[in-house]
């Protein structure tokens, strides 16, 4: 894991919480898709349904992942640690007028497993 | 035979048609299709003729000897044509290098930024060089509205440490790379070369690092080792301490002090811009070689090759950087030029901007795929500088009298269009100015890096450094905490990221002297706390993780560190 000792540890958790929900799991994934390269932090699949996730811990990159997210059309769940920097994280993805960007969810740790039920629910109705 | 011997007129339109792509709708395949069988009659003959001749006549009243570029798609806006239309192109052109060739007030500065307001989303580490001016740090509010933090290190403000072993890179191999690089900044003799080599390599021996250790031996301490070891050669060892004295004293040990400075790596995921303005022309080579140096050969080291790009660097005014005087005087050639040939491969793009092709080293244009060239001064320069993207005599001549500020002729690196096109850059807005002080605020990011100082007693060139023994060190600093304080590290290092109740437990200790020792062992730089929101209501959970000087103290023997606990 190329991140800080925190960002790796709420990875770790996150990667958890997926594989408890029957997610197979890849951390560090290189998902190549037209002209874009994405490494996410985790990706996931089961089935024929895909999942990337993105663990941040400062605003820098939130709406960087999103757009190549967007451009890759994969949804993306952006997990951070506080709800500060999950309100600023949304905010950004609000007010950017890029097409695509809607498709991600900042999240809290807490709220993965809730968010992977809905999907779950959302994809099977 | 000639070609007007063997071409019919219709075919000659044709041509012309499929050059200017007049036939690229429907219908216009279709005539080219009627063409090629063959099927030729008066009322297809007549709408060829008529589709031809309204372009050249157009082309003709146009006044430009330029195509009209055929770039409508991509990530990127180069610029706008004639019509104000965009110029797309894919970001991943400019992993191949581009050169931009202009005089001072073209706009080269804006066009930079314009580029790189559009980059930054799309890569993962941005670095801007700023060698003369402080332009670029402009550029943070911009990118702050965009979510983007863009750090400004100043000139005086770097923590870096040029022997420390890049990211999976073997050492001894990093030894050599690092000794070239320092033999061609300092423009030494090649035999200096493996007088460095060997000394570098000495001290990784001394410090451990052959074994895995990650506390790293500095200039500083090379330079000790050079001038101790009289039994060198005395020229390479006379050069080298004459040359590396000065760059130690200009940097200090406030640059260059560090056992383990930033690492390149992570940099190299940030968006950063480097102001070496102020530094000397060896102090800026030393910088930038390692920068790019040791970011390249870790890339190489993990791997990687022929990917798309993750790391975007633009060097602003790098007339002196890339001279071909500065090339063929010294010793061993340039190291910068060495490296931009190898960035491409790696996935990082380099973006140079001239003022002249004059002087410039051969090998820029050579491994720059993409080429702009602006306003210049003489039509010697324009020659030179469209000489490098195939200018005709005609479109020299006309750029030498209407190239104005922020119009450019570009000629993309890649895909299936790549003739000179106009292409017009928006004027840039007045940008907010960011202080010095701004400038260092925006290096709190970089504060999470683990950096290890040494500490030096007043280095000069002259008196030997002593540098603190590390076993004494570490020893000193674990007497210096008490036994509850030990505990409850020691629970830190073994049990990371929980949350700080967890420790009671795990230390056996009080809650009160949980919460007494908290403040402690953060001042101390023994733990570092991070907040975490459990919910949408509630207390933030503390979560702790132990930082390397926590981790030092248990690092020792099994037995010394339960007889200490």
């Amino acid at each position: 894991m190329r991140g800080e000792a925190f960002h790796n540890s709420i990875v770790d958790q996150a990667g958890r919480i997926f594989t408890s929900h029957r997610w197979e799991v890849y951390m560090e994934y290189r998902y190549p898709c037209s002209a874009v390269t994405t490494y996410l932090d985790i990706f996931a699949v089961r089935g024929c349904w895909k999942i990337g996730c993105e663990v941040e811990t400062t605003p820098r990159h939130i709406l960087d992942n999103a757009v190549k997210a967007a451009i890759a059309g994969i949804p993306l769940l952006v997990i951070v640690p506080s709800r500060k920097l999950q309100r600023l994280g949304r905010r950004t993805i609000e007010s950017s007028d890029i097409a695509g960007v809607s498709m991600t969810k900042v999240l809290l740790l807490s709220q993965l497993e809730h968010e992977l039920a809905n999907f779950e629910r959302e994809r099977i109705s | 035979m000639k070609d007007k011997d063997i071409l019919s007129d219709v075919d000659r339109k044709i041509i012309a048609g499929q050059g200017f792509g007049v036939f690229n709708d429907p219908f216009g395949r279709k005539l080219v299709q009627l063409h090629k069988l063959g099927i030729l009659d008066s009322w297809t003959i007549g709408q060829i003729n008529k589709r031809v001749d309204k372009k050249l006549r157009k082309e003709v009243f146009r006044g430009i000897p330029f195509k009209p570029p055929q770039l409508h798609s991509g990530e990127i806006i180069l610029g706008a044509d004639e019509k104000r239309q965009p110029i797309k192109s894919f970001v991943q052109y400019m992993n191949a290098g581009s050169l931009l060739v202009a005089n001072t007030g073209s706009g080269k500065t804006t066009l930079v930024s314009f580029y790189a307001a559009q980059v930054a989303g799309l890569v993962k580490g941005m670095w801007f060089v700023d060698l003369r001016k402080k332009e670029f740090r402009m550029l943070r509010s911009g990118f702050g509205q965009r979510g983007i933090d863009l750090n400004i290190i100043r000139s005086r403000k770097f923590k870096i440490n040029p022997l420390q072993v890049s990211l999976q890179v073997d050492p001894y191999e990093y030894a050599s790379t690092i000794a070239d690089v320092l033999v061609k900044v300092l423009n030494l003799p090649p035999r200096a070369s493996v007088l460095l080599s060997s000394s570098i390599i000495e001290l990784y021996k001394k410090f451990n690092i052959f074994d895995g250790g990650k506390k790293y031996p500095t200039l500083f301490h090379l330079f000790e080792a050079v001038r101790l070891n009289r039994a060198a050669n005395s020229q390479a060892r006379q050069a080298v301490l004459d040359n590396l004295e000065a760059l130690l004293l200009a940097f200090g040990t406030e640059m260059l002090g560090y056992y383990r400075g930033w690492e390149v790596h992570e940099l190299a995921k940030r968006h950063i811009v480097f102001e070496l303005t102020g530094q000397s022309e060896a102090g800026k080579d030393l910088v930038l070689n390692y920068l790019v140096a040791a970011e390249l050969i870790s890339r190489i080291s993990r791997g990687i090759s022929n990917r798309g790009m993750d790391l975007w660097m633009a060097i602003d005014e790098g007339q002196r950087l890339f001279s071909q005087r500065k090339e063929s005087n010294t010793h061993s050639g340039n190291s910068i030029t060495d490296l931009a040939g190898l960035v491409r491969g790696t996935g990082a793009g380099l973006f140079v901007s001239v003022l002249t092709p004059d002087d410039l080293s051969n090998r820029i244009p050579a491994i720059t795929s993409t080429k702009i060239m602006g306003r210049c001064g003489s039509i010697a320069e324009y020659q030179a500088a469209g000489q490098y993207m195939g200018l005709n005599k005609e479109q020299v001549i006309w750029c030498a009298h209407h190239m104005v500020p922020g119009l450019f002729v570009g000629q993309v690196g890649e895909g299936p269009w790549r003739y000179p096109f106009l292409l017009k850059i928006p004027q840039m807005k007045q940008l907010p100015v960011v202080t010095d002080q701004q400038a260092d605020e925006s290096l709190k990011p970089l504060e999470s890096l683990t950096v290890e100082p040494v500490e030096f007693s007043n280095w000069s060139a002259v008196d030997c450094i002593t540098v603190q023994n590390e076993i004494e060190a570490k020893s000193q600093a674990a007497n210096q905490l008490t036994d509850s304080e030990l505990r409850l590290l020691q629970a830190v290092v073994d049990n990371p990221m929980q949350p700080s109740s967890s420790y009671v437990k795990l230390a056996k200790i009080s809650p009160n002297t949980l919460s007494k020792l908290r403040p402690v062992l953060i001042d101390r730089g023994f733990i570092r706390e991070h907040l975490m929101d459990s919910g949408n209501r509630g207390r933030s959970r503390r979560v702790w993780e132990p930082l390397g000087a926590a981790k030092e103290i248990f690092s020792s023997q099994p037995s010394e560190r339960s007889s200490s606990v």
